[in-house]
Parts: C-alpha cells; structure tokens; sequence
C-alpha cells in the first residue's frame, strides 16, 4: 500500500531560506511529528504539501499521487493552521456553511458531534472563542469531511498546558481506530513525547533526521560530565551538539549504546528527550563537535 | 467556484457591503435626472466603477485581514477557481449595476409620465463605455492584487477608478454618434478581450505566488 504522504527531494528557495531536497514518508495510521525552531521549514514544507505554493523542485505524493492541483485528493485532507482560524467576525455555523460547499463529503451530524463533545456553542462568533477553542473550531472542521489525513501546523502554539493535553487526548482518540493519518508540526515538541509513532526533526530546510520515535528515544542519549572529560567526548567523534556550562558539559549523541558499552569514566549517560535533543542540535557548539567529527 | 462566491456573498451580507447598492441607488436617482454631459458621464461612470470598486475592495481587505489567501487555496479548489470566483463576482456587480441604473431610469421616466419604451430606456453608448470603464478597471487591477497584496494595491485601485473613468468620459466626446449597436458589441468584445487576457494572467500570478 502505498503511503498517505510521500515528500521526494522537495525544494523550495526564497530571498533567504532554501528547503533543501527534503524527502520523508508518513504511513497510514500513524502520527508524525514534524519538529524544528521557528524558521526551520515546517511551514513551508506544509504549504507544499497543500499545493498553497509551487515547489520549485521535487515532488509530494498523497495516496500515492502527485499533489498538484489534485481536488479529489485534498477532499480526503483536513488542515489546521494554528493561526488561522477562517473569518473571525462570522459564527461558527456560518463559517461551517462556507467550508462545507468546498467538500463533497462534508457530514453536518459529524460537525455538530464534534461541535458538542469540544464544548463549542455553534452560534458563537470565531472571534469570541478563546485559542484553544478557535483551534478545536478549526479541528472540527477539519475533521466533519470524513479526512483520513490531517495536517496540523502548529496547533498547539500559544495554548495552556491543560488545553493542550485535551488536544493530545483528541488526537490519540483520533489515531486509535487506524484509518486517520496525522501530520503535526510544532516545535512544542513535549507534546510529541506521548502521541507521536514517528518524528521528523527540519533544520535550516533540511531534514535531520525522520525515524520512529521509539528508536529515536533509543538511540540518542545526553552526555553529560565536568570539563576534565569534555575533550575526550568530542573526540569519540560521536556526538551531535554540545552545551558547555560553567560546570561540565552536556553532549548529545546517536549512539548512546556505545558509550554504555564503553563505559568512560567521569560521564553520566541519561535518555534524552525530543526537546533536548532539539536544542542539542540547533545550540549545540559546532566549533567543538565539528573539528572531532572531521578527523573521522 | 460557486463555493467562493457563496463566501463572498455571506461576507458581504454580513459586513453590510450589500447596503452600499442601496445607497448607490439613492445616488443614482438625481444623477440620472440632470441631463448634462457631466452628469450623464463622468458622475453615472465614476459612481458605477466606484460601487464596483467598494465591494472588491471589501472582499480583498477581508481577505488581507484573515489570511484568506493561504488557507482557501489549502481548501479543495483550484487557483484558477479562485481566480474565476474574483472575475464573476466582478462580473456579477456589473449586471447588479446595469440593473440599478436602468431601474433608476424607468423611475425617472414614470416620474415624467414618459412611457418605458426599448430606446429611451436603453443607451448602447452608455452601457458600451460602462462596460469599457469596468473591464479596464478590473483588468488591471485583479493581476495586480493578486502580485502585490491588498495593501500595496488599495491606493492604485483609487488612482485606476479615476483614470479610467477620465478616459471613458473623453472616449464619449470623441466617438461620434456611438449609441449604436455595432458600438455596444464592439466594446462588448473589447471588454471581454481584456478580462480574458487579464484573467489568464492573474492566473499566472497566482500559482506562481508565495502565499
């Protein structure tokens, strides 16, 4: 069968940032988190998906057919821009009655199920709905045309942590009977720890890394121990990133079963989470990594 | 399409753009009662691509405002679809107009226990510049939104009302005899070239743009 979302060496190049040749691939009934600092590519990357905007190169294939101009295919993907939450001056009926002439499968029982079990007053204006509710109004809909795909971009940003948690109840709810696939881009990555099958981690416009979160907990590791063992870490030429503190240091690596078996003294070898190793990478000090890595 | 431009029509329900033709009309009816070559030109053309004007000018900031240019295009529909619903409208707003001012013109009529005949009623010069005016009007400013934004075009939307409306009025002094109908068809094609060729180009724009 083939995947419900396929990038192939997508590129797309601006004034000052360049998607650089990204390819990843999402299975059906799975949720992949699409992580990465602000500016990293997910929006964009998201865009082409949509065909909101042209790539300049590559290819994205959703159920296994190419994306462009493909009406039929977008009727089976819901969307959700964390930012965006349609017309805020209409209700949320009238807004409802708009997006609904755009699907051929728009179900109004499912919207106003929906619309119940989140709590939302259907007359309501969209812009008398908190954040939390304009993104659950936006799920909704999203959700009311029968989608198998939903790609969320950023829907969790500026919410609480309790609204937050909701969210991440409504999606593993989603995810449980199989048939939605779910795309989920943030970089509110404690989010992902719980939910997430699989994670593809964007830097700069290029994809660090897209694997399964499972062997990715597995595999990475932070290193962490006092300044006296830091130049012999880095040598190992096994780390990604580094953080110097006044007191030691913390270094992440890929290859956490190595040190385990190897076991340097002086070090402290702890699970990273997807934050960490987050940070790791985008902060991690490359002058110090880079030199080690090179003498490979 | 017709999903676009049943948005648009409950935003401007909503918004209460549509009381705008009400008082377009209000407008209309002394403007049509003075019979001078100003009156009859520059103020009927000027006021005709000024309501036209309001109601795509409506729609476009509401679609700047909400960021409506990226998520509808995520919606299952084309961008020549979108670009189309734009062109409709516009074309909508022209009958909706036309309407209007000959509505304003049989009540003018009545008023002076005038019979509503075809040729008092119908002016094919007028109706032939109107739809020059419109189509010109349109036909710069649809690619040039979709190029530049709402808020770079908003200005230049006003400097092409009153250029082309200062055009069309010279265009009425200088063609003579033009209340034919070889006139009317004449610049009926003229009108629906340039919207065409506009049309295909704000396609252009669009899928080429980075939304």
């Amino acid at each position: 069968m083939d995947p419900v979302l396929q990038l192939i060496n997508l590129e797309k190049t601006y004034d000052n940032f360049k998607l650089d040749k990204i390819s990843f691939k999402l299975e059906r009934g799975y949720i992949m988190g699409f992580i990465g600092p602000n500016g990293a590519g997910k929006t964009t990357t998201i865009k082409l998906i949509l065909d909101v905007i042209k790539p300049d190169g590559g290819q994205v294939l959703l159920f296994g057919e190419p994306s462009t101009n493909a009406i039929d295919i977008k009727e089976r993907i819901g969307f959700v821009f964390g930012d965006n939450a349609f017309y805020e001056f209409l209700s949320a009926k009238e807004m409802a009655e708009i997006i609904a002439r755009f699907y051929k499968q728009w179900d109004w029982n499912l919207f106003h199920k929906y619309m119940r079990d989140f709590g939302l007053n259907i007359k309501q204006k969209i812009d008398s709905y908190s954040k939390g509710m304009k993104v659950k109004f936006l799920l909704a809909c999203a959700l009311s045309h029968h989608a198998e795909l939903l790609i969320l971009d950023e829907p969790t940003s500026g919410l609480d942590p309790v609204f937050r948690s909701e969210l991440m109840e409504i999606f593993q709810h989603l995810i449980a009977a199989g048939e939605k696939t779910i795309l989920f881009s943030t970089h509110i990555t404690s989010d992902l720890e719980n939910i997430a099958d699989y994670i593809t981690f964007i830097n700069q416009g290029k994809i660090v890394f897209s694997t399964e979160k499972d062997t990715l907990l597995e595999q990475y590791a932070l290193i962490k121990g006092g300044s006296q063992v830091r130049e012999k870490i880095v040598n190992t030429g096994k780390i990604q990133g580094l953080l110097n503190s006044k007191v030691g240091f913390s270094a992440l690596t890929n290859e956490r079963n190595w040190f385990i078996k190897n076991q340097i003294p002086g070090i402290l070898i702890e699970r990273a989470s997807l934050e960490e190793i987050m940070v790791h990478y985008i902060r991690g000090d490359k002058e110090n990594v880079q030199p080690a890595l090179q003498r490979l | 399409m017709f999903s676009l431009l049943y948005r648009d029509f409950k935003i401007l329900k909503k918004t209460w753009t549509f009381y705008f033709g009400l008082l377009y009309f209000l407008f209309l009816l002394p403007v049509t009662q003075k019979g001078s070559f100003f009156t009859q030109t520059y103020l009927q053309y000027f006021l005709f691509i000024y309501f036209s004007y309001l109601i795509f000018a409506y729609l476009t900031a509401y679609d700047y405002k909400y960021n409506a240019l990226t998520f509808i295009p995520a919606l299952p529909i084309t961008k020549k679809d979108i670009v189309a619903a734009r062109y409709l409208l516009a074309g909508i707003t022209f009958l909706l107009c036309l309407t209007l001012q000959h509505i304003a013109k049989a009540i003018i009529l009545l008023k002076d226990n005038q019979a509503i005949i075809f040729n008092q009623l119908v002016n094919y010069a007028h109706i032939g510049m109107i739809f020059i005016a419109f189509s010109l009007f349109f036909s710069i400013i649809i690619p040039l939104y979709y190029k530049l934004d709402y808020q770079a075009t908003r200005w230049v939307m006003y400097i092409a009302m009153l250029l082309t409306v200062a055009v069309t009025g010279m265009l009425t002094g200088i063609i003579p005899n033009p209340n034919q109908p070889w006139f009317l068809l004449t610049a009926l094609g003229t009108g629906l070239f340039l919207l065409l060729f506009s049309f295909r180009f704000s396609v252009r724009i669009l899928e080429n743009k980075n939304l």
